[in-house]
């Protein structure tokens, strides 16, 4: 029976509310995982228990990172289970997106704010286009960003001193 | 325009950064300082649009608030070509 004035809850519901107690009690993501699969609801439960994850009083866990991150797993988890796609695809999905990161960290960092032209060679792409140039057809850009590129060790141009 | 800043300045430096990703999309936020060699410093807010392809990044669009180049352009030889 629902609380006043709330819509009646049914069993889709307790089953919901049960999980969010069995989810507080996982150690660990794939036990959380395990404990989807074998339930019905378990779509909706998840992202029930998920959400109560980072609520303030939820154990004291909001900010936690790897609470977060289990949390944005488990809702991708979800996902991927209502549009009926493949977890293992959307694994590898996120682990290109966080390889991509990692590209893009080393570039800023190694490249921008290092001045270590020789790992331009290995995070840019041989047509790499620096749009903040004027694009492909701009003389800058050309100069700068299309093949060979500028800071290339065999282009012979300027590096850092 | 990496290599051309880095011939001219006497530092830069990104900070602060903050990366978002999606499929072959990431998003960046970050500080961009550049001290020139006579000491001077700027500070510029950046965000910038990476898509890479085959793990390399293929596209980059990057923009500056305020742009570093109004101030590193006066310092810069006009590439070939241009007007």
């Amino acid at each position: 029976m629902g609380a006043p004035g709330q819509p009646e809850r049914g069993p889709a519901d307790k089953c919901r509310r049960t999980q969010t107690k069995e989810f507080r009690a996982c150690s660990s993501q794939d036990e959380a995982l395990a404990r989807c699969d074998t339930r019905s609801g378990a779509v909706a439960g998840a992202r029930d228990r998920t959400s109560d994850l980072v609520q303030p009083g939820a154990g004291g866990l909001r900010g936690d990172h790897d609470v977060i991150r289990r949390q944005r797993t488990l809702q991708l988890a979800c996902n991927a289970r209502l549009l009926g796609s493949d977890w293992a695809r959307l694994s590898r999905a996120l682990d290109v997106a966080e390889e991509n990161k990692a590209v893009v960290r080393r570039f800023m960092s190694e490249v921008v704010g290092g001045g270590n032209l020789d790992v331009a060679d290995e995070v840019l792409a041989p047509n790499y286009v620096n749009l903040a140039m004027g694009g492909p057809t701009s003389p800058a850009s050309r100069r700068w960003s299309l093949p060979p590129l500028p800071w290339s060790k065999n282009s012979g141009s300027t590096t850092r001193s | 325009m990496v290599t051309a800043t880095t011939a001219m300045v006497k530092e830069q430096r990104v900070d602060d950064e903050e990366l978002v990703a999606e499929g072959d999309a990431v998003f960046a936020r970050f500080n961009y300082t550049i001290t020139l060699p006579d000491g001077s410093t700027t500070t510029a807010r950046a965000l910038a649009y990476c898509r890479l392809a085959d793990g390399r990044i293929a596209v980059n669009d990057v923009m500056f608030d305020p742009d570093p180049m109004k101030v590193l352009g006066p310092l810069m030889a006009p590439p070939p070509g241009a007007v």
